[in-house]
């Protein structure tokens, strides 16, 4: 043993520890740009990752049918029962909603907000392993348009925004992380908060609003939205609804549980808002 | 001479073989941790510990520079982070078995358990514990432990494999008949 400390070998493994020291301080240092090593792992990868992405979807798919097809059954003979109970109009108006919507799915965000600018549809390669906060990486990168801290979402709601950022790919923190702070607001409402993450409600794909005014109006049920005062999310863009509210620990505060529109721990697909109305301007916060 | 010349050529031919075959296997792995959404060991401990078990210590390190590197952009955590910790660990088991230890699957069991604590402590610490972000308990029981426990309990499935492959794959010295006719001639 004592010979190894004096081997070439030992002063070898030394100076690769001296190297990694380096290149972890530098990855510390680029704040937000992928460095060579994960550009490299990540872009070997990526064809793999997405073939192996998609064949856990697939039997994911397959095994919740059969996990779930009595649950489905009873499911559907509940809807058949109600479906008699309507009118055939109401039928044929239903189904073409529900065909419009997947329609729109992505084409309805750029009408509602006129002053979106969109990036393609970006496919979610891979979640994060083991991340509490399930932040994951999208196929698109700076090539599509692409910047730091651009706001990620679906059509049904706010995502999170866009943490690191490599030519061909981005790596997307969620609104389920404590690193993310966004304005909220109730719609319809004047109460403000800052919806921020926090472990124990993201293990349920839950975030949840501090620094509430106390007694304020906010209750369950209420849609929260976007207010755009910090200039890095675009202003009235949906989030999620109100599940519960309570007083801080402090006492000087209320907060609200928030349940997002979107299921942020099972997505397939998004899309980065590269320029919005307002962007960069902050408004008192 | 060419009975030497013959080994050290088939010797390394099965190196050969077999390193490509571990590197398939950590690819496969890196692939595997990647995918989906849910809670899953990281298999790369494990197996970077199992293969430098018989492996010269500046190789195990490499192995584990590798293998660090992977978990860093699989699991979000800085380039080199793992690298560091993980080289450590492959060459502190390199050098215990050549030198102290025999291998036996308790005594591989002991030292992955003992590295895969440090490891998932050294983790918790720096990327929650140290933020005091609200609830920290929470990770720590729904993500830290069972990850932990995953990972030790990977190990039943990582180490017959790796030794399966090592032993189908290392040529072993043996003297055929022929062999020590020559030998005796020589």
């Amino acid at each position: 043993m004592r010979d190894f400390f004096k081997s070439l070998k030992f002063k070898l493994i030394l100076c690769f520890i001296a190297l990694l020291i380096g290149i972890m301080l530098y990855a510390v240092n680029q704040s937000g740009r992928s460095t060579g090593s994960s550009k490299i792992i990540n872009t070997i990868s990526e064809p793999f990752r997405q073939a192996s992405t998609a064949i856990s979807e697939n039997i994911g798919s397959k095994i919740e049918y059969i996990f779930n097809s009595k649950k489905y059954y009873n499911e559907n003979t509940e809807l058949k029962e109600e479906i008699n109970k309507l009118r055939s109009d109401l039928v044929d108006y239903e189904n073409t909603k529900n065909e419009l919507e997947e329609l729109k799915k992505f084409v309805g965000i750029k009408e509602e907000y006129e002053d979106f600018t969109l990036s393609p549809p970006c496919r979610v390669i891979s979640y994060t392993t083991n991340d509490p906060f399930s932040s994951f990486m999208i196929d698109k990168g700076s090539e599509d348009g692409i910047s730091l801290h651009d706001p990620v979402v679906t059509s049904a709601g706010l995502i999170g925004t866009v943490t690191e950022v490599s030519e061909k790919y981005c790596m997307v923190t969620t609104i389920l992380s404590p690193e993310l702070s966004v304005a909220v607001k109730a719609l319809g409402k004047a109460d403000s908060g800052v919806m921020e993450g926090n472990a124990k409600y993201a293990a349920d794909g839950l975030s949840h609003i501090i620094y509430i005014e106390k007694n304020s109006s906010i209750k369950a049920g209420d849609t929260i939205i976007t207010t755009g005062s910090s200039g890095m999310f675009p202003a009235d863009y949906l989030v999620g609804t109100v599940k519960e509210t309570g007083s801080s620990s402090s006492g000087i505060s209320d907060y609200a549980v928030i349940e997002p529109f979107a299921d942020i721990r099972k997505l397939t697909s998004v899309m980065v808002v590269t320029s919005f109305e307002g962007k960069g301007e902050t408004n008192g916060y | 001479m060419d009975i030497r010349h013959l080994s050290a050529r088939r010797k390394r031919k099965f190196a050969i073989i077999r390193w490509i075959i571990f590197i398939l296997l950590i690819w496969f792995v890196f692939i595997f941790t990647t995918t989906g959404n849910f809670i899953k060991p990281n298999l790369l401990i494990p197996l970077a510990l199992c293969i430098c078990v018989r492996e010269d210590a500046l190789v195990s390190a490499i192995l584990g520079i590798s293998c660090g590197f992977l978990i860093d952009t699989a699991f979000g955590k800085i380039d080199g982070y793992n690298a560091i910790i993980l080289m450590i660990g492959c060459v502190c088991t390199s050098l215990l078995f050549t030198h102290l230890l025999r291998e036996t699957f308790i005594n591989i069991t002991v030292i992955t358990l003992l590295y895969s604590a440090i490891h998932f402590f050294l983790d918790y610490f720096f990327y929650y514990m140290i933020w005091e972000y609200e609830q920290n308990n929470v990770i720590l029981y729904k993500y830290v432990i069972p990850e932990f426990v995953l990972t030790s309990v990977s190990l039943f499935l990582i180490y017959p494999l790796v030794k399966l492959i090592r032993n189908h794959f290392t040529l072993r010295k043996m003297h055929t008949l022929n062999e020590n006719q020559a030998l005796i001639k020589d």
